[in-house]
């Protein structure tokens, strides 16, 4: 099973309080997202591969050439002018499945990290920022979400809530939250000690404000880097999910569902390569994504580049 | 080389049981013999044929390697923790009357059966059975496993069907006899049954705990289990048919993944395995050193309802739902060709009841099942349908069926819980439809009165109750005269093709297969593996 | 020191005993129980209320919580409701064979990763390091069930090479054993693999800044052996840390290439009892997965608070 976004970290935590060169105003963010992107290829490529994914997921209903649940011609026929993909074990056209498949994982994915994102990042700030109980409280249950295992949780959860999207949803969710709450306790400790947070709090600003003008602005960098980390292995999760038979039900297509489906059928081969590189492609850009971010915004790796 | 054996309808012709020759080879098997008993009118007539490989001099020796598709949950020999645990069991315990491998119901704890009137039946038990542990095999034996069944304690599989047995006593001449309240004409099935062990009534009152060990009279006796890896029989010496088993022991491997299975199979890890995925059945049939032996009659699928949900209390909606289909699409779609549809009645040809009269009631017609909508105020319907994830020969059934309607503007929103919230939905009646799936238990029609009879199980979780199909099948099971229990079983499936309990699907091929050196099995429909005792391994 | 490791060992035990609390919890919430399971389809409400009666299932909650957690405190953890078995007994049997997969593992990933992560890292921005780099990514993003699923039908299926077969124990048969071992640890490996490496490429780049390397370099001290006692023993320290946590993380995590590869090891145990509301076995594997993730990591911290003493201080 993968490692985790936290095991990567550990040991590049803290984040260079130079990122605080990131508080600025809204047109030059603009600018600098722009710089940034167009900063390197392993940013640039990933954004505009994530791009078109998502685009076409979105346009999917419009754009599928067949209904993806439909039985439409005889089942396991292979790659033909009608059905570029073959037809799957019911008859269904794969390659609509393919393309529905990809709405689904990441749909999921993007709703179940940025429920995560949103909690995690709220929990995170209020546990650096007020330190004391509220600290304690908040880390050591975050200490305890994270020793289970992801998957194991996850299937817990399905197992207990029942298959659906919307509670795969709530389990991907549960399990990520600990890892921004950890992200940005750790950037919240640095930050809150700097000047001008002390200013701030001198002159009596309450903490709501601080949080969000002062703190939140210079733990960004490491919230978009653990967000697209996470992206990619929530997708691994709901596609793990699904192979076990947890996640989208029938006949709603999974990148998961449609590999484990596709099993006992060897010689019809691209019922198992077409999601599986769909699913590898996906997570890989996600990744490479996250690594260019954090190189482009954690300074004290340049001089190694 | 035996080429493989498959119930192609050729074959089925040929081995259809005339009711003469049945009951012919029963008194031959010693059936019956004890006096004053009509023979003619006592006996059940069998129904499907067996499927028996040809074979040679047997020969004995050798372990058969099992793949087995499920690991057994445990051992407990009166509660049914599914078809695979139950073959295996059966290996280990005897039972009273068992299956031959002409598929006739035959004796084999006890000598001689029958029914001494309507409502006594009485079976003498063989002499010199022994147990495993050395002790002798008596009436008395008998009669506690039979009352342990009866206990409602045990939450035997099988002790509704000995709600109406008043009384079981030891007699003279080592003989035991059963009172019902009411004539039971199938009862003896159900003496063959899986779950209707012998077992030592000193053995199970020393406390030991019957999950987790086993100890019978059967033909093998077991040695270990190694749990999720192996379990390991070995040759009873003393089994009271001599000469066999021919095998000196089986060891059971439990390979849940279908392919798994199959390969291993094909690899020659194992010998033999059940269950054959729909998938692997061609591969396996066209391979010389492998065998296919199997049945299509008695397993099939249903779409089920809850009675009091509304818009499938009206009997129009359902039939809609039951013309919406178009099953012969569905055999190929589901299991590519392996099955047959029901479009008519659920008793298949050989059985007594078979309608051949009803075949095509529900011939899929969606114009009309649109018109049936339409007329309800309905079209297109909506609705939540529930089905299992965790057998495909459920599943697939329940994809292809959501498929089918749709052609016929009903858009059913499936969905698939796992094993035992699907079990738990069905008997809360969380939906209003499902689809499931099993085989038909024993070859007798009295087979639907738990399913179709408003104090059976099937009724409680469908919430339904049709006084009619009670009257015909209470007359059914307690009449003893064939031709009249043909006409009331040919008008219990009118009835339920009329107003619609539950709509059959489609039959499925299922069956085992093994390596070319193994001989002498016989595949019996449902689930009764008791042949596995004459087989024999072949260099 | 003593007090950091005393303070650690509290925090376990409390870890423990609210993560066992909470499992108890969510198993009894679920639809679906374990009186089902065992009495197959026919059975009826009677006789499923009996069952359930018999298998305690109708006692107070408190009661049977405070029972389990006392039985589990010195070392019973029941009897399994489905299989009759002891629960710490099949724990035991299994949990021995997951270890060994978690084990050859992370052996083969660092024997792997650590030297290709050190080439990449010597050869920062070279061919050599783009080529590992990517590698490493791809191994990084492909789940676990595509390429073990990948595997198995390439070389059990197609080749034939290395089939599926029945489980056979180290002590039986060695040489069958160990080719059961290989497709699902290299499956494991790969991610791991691709995991450590960068980890080693990114902390070995981070030391070799380091003053004491231009020390030693500019001091004439040939690179190689530079790389080799400067560098590498102070780069692995990170490694450790991550060592330990792709320890806990397959733990529960091999709940995948057990499945795909019929490894009868301790998640197999899980599903099964997920699935049939086995509540003793989900209990005891969530317990003993829980405090040998928290132990592995407490062991991670005290060897990185050895290695370490700034750790310590925080």
């Amino acid at each position: 099973m993968q490692s985790l976004p936290a095991s990567r970290d550990a040991g590049q935590e803290s984040p260079d309080s130079s990122s605080a060169s990131m508080v600025g105003t809204n047109p030059s963010r603009m600018r600098s997202v722009g710089k940034l992107i167009r900063s390197s290829p392993r940013i640039s490529v990933p954004i505009v591969f994530l791009f078109l994914v998502g685009l076409i997921s979105l346009a999917a209903p419009i754009l599928v050439p067949h209904d993806p649940t439909a039985l439409l011609a005889m089942p396991l026929l292979g790659p033909n002018s009608t059905y570029w993909l073959g037809t799957d074990d019911f008859g269904r056209d794969e390659l609509s499945r393919l393309i529905y498949a990809g709405r689904v994982s990441l749909g999921v994915s993007v709703g179940a990290v940025t429920i995560a994102a949103v909690i995690g990042v709220i929990l995170g700030l209020c546990a650096g920022f007020y330190r004391g109980v509220v600290d304690f409280i908040i880390m050591r249950s975050v200490d305890m979400m994270l020793s289970f295992p992801t998957i194991v949780l996850a299937i817990a959860m399905v197992a207990f809530l029942g298959n659906s999207i919307r509670n795969i949803i709530i389990a991907i969710a549960l399990v990520y939250i600990p890892r921004f709450v950890r992200v940005v306790y750790g950037s919240t400790l640095t930050i809150r000690n700097a000047e001008f947070v002390e200013a701030a709090r001198v002159v009596g600003a309450p903490g709501f404000y601080i949080m969000r003008k002062a703190i939140l602005p210079n733990v960004a960098a490491p919230i978009f880097v653990q967000f697209s980390l996470s992206l990619g292995f929530a997708i691994l999760v709901e596609s793990g999910l699904s192979f076990l038979g947890l996640g989208a039900q029938p006949p709603t297509p999974s990148w998961g569902n449609m590999i484990s489906a596709a099993r006992p059928f060897i010689d019809q081969p691209q019922l198992l390569i077409a999601p599986s590189a769909m699913i590898g492609l996906t997570i890989l850009a996600l990744n490479t994504l996250g690594d260019g971010l954090r190189d482009a915004l954690d300074p004290r790796l340049h001089g190694s580049r | 080389m035996s080429g493989t054996q498959r119930n192609r309808p050729a074959n089925r012709r040929n081995t259809t049981i005339s009711r003469r020759t049945a009951l012919s080879s029963a008194a031959a098997a010693g059936a019956v013999g004890l006096s004053g008993i009509s023979a003619a009118s006592a006996m059940p007539r069998i129904s499907f044929p067996a499927t028996r490989l040809q074979d040679g001099e047997p020969k004995p020796g050798g372990t058969l390697r099992y793949g087995l598709s499920t690991d057994p949950s445990n051992f407990e020999p009166h509660v049914s923790t599914g078809g695979a645990s139950g073959n295996l069991k059966l290996m280990v315990y005897s039972t009273l009357l068992c299956y031959n491998a002409d598929n006739q119901l035959v004796g084999d704890l006890a000598e001689e059966f029958g029914w001494v009137d309507d409502t006594t039946f009485q079976l003498k038990i063989r002499e010199g059975v022994i147990f495993h542990d050395g002790s002798d095999l008596t009436v008395d034996d008998v009669v506690f496993s039979l009352k342990r069944i009866q206990n409602p304690e045990t939450a035997a599989t099988n002790a509704p069907y000995f709600d109406n047995v008043t009384d079981i006593v030891a007699g003279d001449g080592n003989t035991v006899n059963l009172t019902f309240s009411v004539p039971f004409a199938a009862f003896p099935f159900i003496l063959a049954d899986n779950e209707s062990l012998i077992v030592s009534q000193s053995w199970i009152e020393s406390g030991v705990d019957p999950k987790t060990t086993m100890m019978g009279s059967g033909p093998f006796t077991f040695v270990e289990r190694l749990p999720g890896i192996s379990i390991t029989l070995n040759k009873n010496p003393n089994y009271f048919h001599s000469g066999l088993p021919y095998l000196d022991s089986i060891v059971y491997q439990p390979m849940a993944d279908d392919p798994t299975r199959v390969t291993a199979l094909r690899g020659s890890s194992v010998d033999f395995i059940d269950y054959v995925p729909y998938t692997q059945m061609d591969i396996i049939e066209e391979d010389p050193n492998l065998t296919f032996a199997s049945d299509s009659e008695t397993g099939f699928g249903w779409l089920g309802f809850v009675h009091d949900w509304d818009p499938v209390s009206d009997v129009n909606i359902r039939k809609a739902f039951a013309l919406g289909m178009d099953r012969e699409k569905m055999v190929q779609t589901a299991f590519a060709g392996h099955g047959s549809p029901i479009t008519g009645g659920l008793i298949p040809e050989g059985m007594i009841g078979h309608s051949p009269d009803l075949e095509g009631t529900y011939a899929p017609d969606y114009e009309q099942a649109k018109s049936l909508l339409t007329d309800a105020g309905m079209n297109p319907l909506e609705i939540d349908m529930l089905s299992t994830s965790t057998y495909s020969v459920i599943s697939r059934p329940a994809e292809a069926a959501q498929a089918e309607l749709e052609q016929a503007n009903i858009n059913t929103n499936l969905q698939l819980q796992e094993w035992l919230t699907f079990r738990q939905s069905v008997a809360d009646a969380a939906f209003p439809v499902h689809v499931w799936g099993t085989a038909i238990s024993y070859g007798d029609p009295d087979f639907l009165w738990q399913m179709l009879h408003s104090k059976g199980t099937y009724a409680a979780w469908f919430h339904f109750a049709d006084e009619k199909l009670d009257a015909l099948l209470d007359e059914g099971r307690v009449s003893t005269d064939e031709a009249l229990r043909n006409e009331i079983y040919h008008d219990v499936e009118a009835r339920t093709l009329e107003i619609l309990p539950w709509s059959y699907l489609i039959r499925r091929t299922q069956g085992e297969a093994m390596a070319a050196k193994v001989k002498g099995y016989t595949h019996l429909p449902s689930w009764n593996q008791i042949t596995l005792r004459e087989v024999w391994l072949e260099d | 020191m003593s007090v950091f490791v005393a303070r650690r060992l509290a925090t376990l035990v409390i870890q423990v005993f609210l993560v066992a609390t909470i499992i108890f919890l969510m198993m009894r919430l679920v639809p679906g129980d374990p009186a089902r399971a065992i009495l197959g389809e026919t059975a009826s409400d009677d006789q499923v209320a009996t069952m359930q009666d018999k298998l305690g299932l109708n006692e107070p909650m408190l009661e049977q919580y405070t029972s389990w957690l006392g039985n589990a405190a010195q070392g019973d953890l029941g009897k399994s409701i489905i299989s009759g078995r002891s629960v710490s007994g099949d724990i035991e049997a299994r949990i021995w064979r997951t270890l060994e997969l978690i084990a050859i593992s992370i052996v083969l990933s660092v024997l792997v990763a650590v030297p290709l992560g050190t080439i990449a890292a010597v050869r920062a921005n070279r061919f050599a390091d783009y080529f590992l780099s990517t590698l490493a990514m791809v191994g990084l993003s492909l789940p676990g069930f595509v390429v073990g699923t990948l595997l198995l039908v390439v070389f059990a299926l197609h080749f034939q090479i290395l089939p599926q077969t029945v489980f056979v124990s180290w002590a039986d048969d060695p040489v069958g054993h160990m080719k059961l071992l290989i497709l699902p640890s290299l499956t494991l490996t790969l991610s791991n693999a691709a995991v450590i490496l960068r980890m080693m490429r990114s902390s070995m780049l981070e030391v070799v800044r380091q003053d004491y390397v231009r020390t030693a370099r500019a001091k004439g001290v040939a690179e190689r052996q530079v790389i080799r006692d400067h560098a590498l023993r102070n780069a692995i320290n990170p490694v450790v840390s991550i060592i330990g946590l792709e320890a806990s993380t397959l733990l529960g995590g091999m709940v995948i290439v057990e499945q795909i590869f019929n490894w009868p090891g301790l998640s197999s145990l899980l599903i099964s009892g997920v699935l049939s509301r086995d509540y003793p076995v989900v209990q005891g594997v969530v317990l003993v997965i829980a405090v040998l993730t928290i132990l592995i990591n407490v062991i991670v911290d005290i060897t990185y608070g050895v290695l370490d003493p700034r750790i310590r201080m925080s």
